[in-house]
């Protein structure tokens, strides 16, 4: 697809308890952009939108939502999306994404990612909650693939099946999280590289990198974490099959200091040089 | 709609909300696992992120209260007030009127307004931005009788019955906090953001008086009277020329409408 955004380099997702570092470093970092919580700017000032223009003067950003709700069965939240386009409006990202899940139904926001049985009747109704708000924000929008813990009885297909389907019918991007396809391939007993493989080349915008913790059943997606040795290796089968991809590391509890995150940002860096031509590297 | 979809998505939500097992029948999961196991995953994270999210927004409350008695509070709150936000930022709003509205509130009146001021902290650390006006635009306020104040979003005055604000000052600075009492009379608590730092602070009675009836939207020249009734009369403008430097030197006030 000739107007995919361009390769941004290896990023990671802006906190408040690494505001000071970031600016105080006035663009000397081995960080090339930053990923934003769109919610946690949506207020109208103070602090947050303050750091954010700080920030957008020296870094290219883009932005991750939690809310968007796409696969509800509720009506599309329209004052949310207006808050969304506000924000987007304001902050200029290169892209806005958010998760193939539902948050909630009859006017309740559960706060939580939840799955979707992979049915013809869910592809076609969030294929078409996707080009609604595509429409309204007058851009397409990347979809990530979530960390789950159930399936549903009624699923017709596999995950990486109804994924690839989407992104074609709903003509969105794709934001693939690496660790959210090792998480839910050890919960659901799925080949997490055969899922990679199956994800369509040229729908694939970025990649999310996180950690997940051992929960009493299944892995959990809590991103408290360092990325395990498992993701990393899942991650370069995924830089071999998508090549270079704007590749970011979520840490969003027991938030470590810059340094060791940009570590394992580095850690990314490495295997995708060892994969891909340094030409291909190149920040646009 | 989509009619299957629709119903399970009602469904997973009773489930996770009341953990009447739903959902049950309708999950898969790989042998030798259980659905209740894999369900157990999400209604656990549903209340243990709402709580934290509250133990954020309400940590002096948290600190007051203890552990266990905060949890028991927020997990009520939580279930008598699910989200209905797409912020998660803003679901614990009705939190203060909700302790307020307990029986513990007649046991300690101090809760409710600890947790409100800690609410009204939260509401001005990204309330809107707006410019102040500088001591500069005094005297067009004192010229005109007629002046009303509008006052920077993120201003809020809290009118307070007990000692709740000597309490939040002691466990912010991680002193034990004094016994609850009841005031003789309301005192009044201004909190609002200037430049990106909340701020908070007491105000005299009479100045606090004022400062509510300016929040009203009440002119210049009422204001005089109103606070030539609480003090000396030959004082009162001379005290309300202290207040409004006062407030515009804490970037208080951001316009003024004749
Ligand atoms: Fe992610």
């Amino acid at each position: 697809m000739t107007d995919r955004p361009p390769f941004l380099g290896f990023g990671l997702g802006l906190r408040p308890q690494h505001y000071a570092e970031i600016l105080e470093a006035e663009g000397d970092l081995p960080i090339d952009w930053f990923e934003i919580i769109s919610e946690n700017y949506m207020a109208p000032g103070g602090r947050p939108r303050h750091m954010l223009d700080r920030i957008r003067e020296r870094y290219p950003v883009v932005m991750h939502g939690v809310s968007m709700s796409i696969a509800s069965t509720a009506p599309l939240n329209w004052d949310y999306l207006a808050d969304l386009k506000a924000l987007a409006d304001h902050a200029q990202p290169k892209w806005i994404s958010d998760h193939l899940c539902w948050t909630g139904v009859h006017g309740v926001n559960l706060h939580d990612l939840l799955p979707v049985p992979y049915t013809e009747e869910a592809l076609t109704h969030i294929a078409g909650r996707i080009a609604q708000v595509q429409d309204y924000l007058g851009r397409r929008i990347a979809i990530e693939n979530v960390s789950s813990y159930v399936e549903f009885q009624e699923s017709e297909m596999s995950e990486w099946e109804f994924v690839a389907e989407l992104a074609n019918r709903a003509d969105c991007w794709l934001l693939l999280d690496v660790n959210n396809v090792f998480v839910s391939g050890q919960n659901h007993e799925f080949d997490d590289a055969g899922f990679v493989q199956a994800i369509p080349q040229d729908r694939v915008v970025q990649f999310h990198l996180a950690g997940h913790s051992e929960g009493n059943d299944c892995l959990i997606d809590t991103h408290d974490q360092p990325v395990c040795d498992e993701v990393f290796a899942l991650y370069a089968k995924a830089i071999e099959r998508f090549g270079p991809i704007s590749t970011m590391i979520e840490r969003d509890d027991n938030i470590p200091p810059l340094a060791e995150l940009i570590a394992e940002l580095n850690r990314a860096r490495a295997i995708a040089g060892r994969i891909l031509d340094p030409a291909d590297l190149k920040v646009t | 709609m989509a009619s299957g979809l629709a119903a399970l998505q009602a469904r997973m939500q009773q489930d996770i909300l009341h953990r009447d097992g739903s959902a049950l029948d309708a999950i898969a999961v790989p042998p030798g696992h259980r659905a209740e196991d894999r369900l157990f995953v999400y209604q656990n994270a549903y209340v243990a992120r709402l709580v934290e999210i509250m133990g954020k927004d309400y940590d002096t409350t948290w600190t007051y209260l203890g552990d266990q008695l905060f949890y028991d509070l927020a997990r009520q709150f939580i279930a008598a007030h699910p989200s209905k936000t797409p912020n998660a930022r803003w679901f614990s709003h009705g939190f203060p009127d909700f302790l307020a509205g307990l029986d513990l509130a007649t046991q300690n009146p101090a809760v409710a307004e600890l947790c409100a001021i800690e609410r009204a902290l939260g509401d001005a650390f990204d309330a809107a931005d707006q410019p102040a006006l500088s001591r500069d635009s005094l005297a067009q306020i004192m010229d005109n009788t007629g002046a009303r104040l509008t006052f920077h979003p993120s201003v809020a005055l809290l009118r307070l019955a007990t000692n709740s604000y000597d309490i939040f000052n002691a466990l912010r600075a991680d002193q034990t906090p004094p016994d609850v009492i009841r005031l003789q009379d309301e005192t009044w608590v201004l909190i609002w953001r200037k430049d990106l730092t909340c701020r908070h602070m007491q105000l005299q009675p009479d100045e606090g008086a004022v400062f509510e009836m300016a929040m009203q939207g009440h002119g210049f020249e009422h204001l005089c009277e109103i606070a030539a009734t609480i003090g000396p009369a030959e004082r009162a403008a001379f005290r309300m020329a202290q207040h409004l430097t006062h407030w515009v030197d804490n970037g208080l006030i951001t316009q003024i409408q004749s």
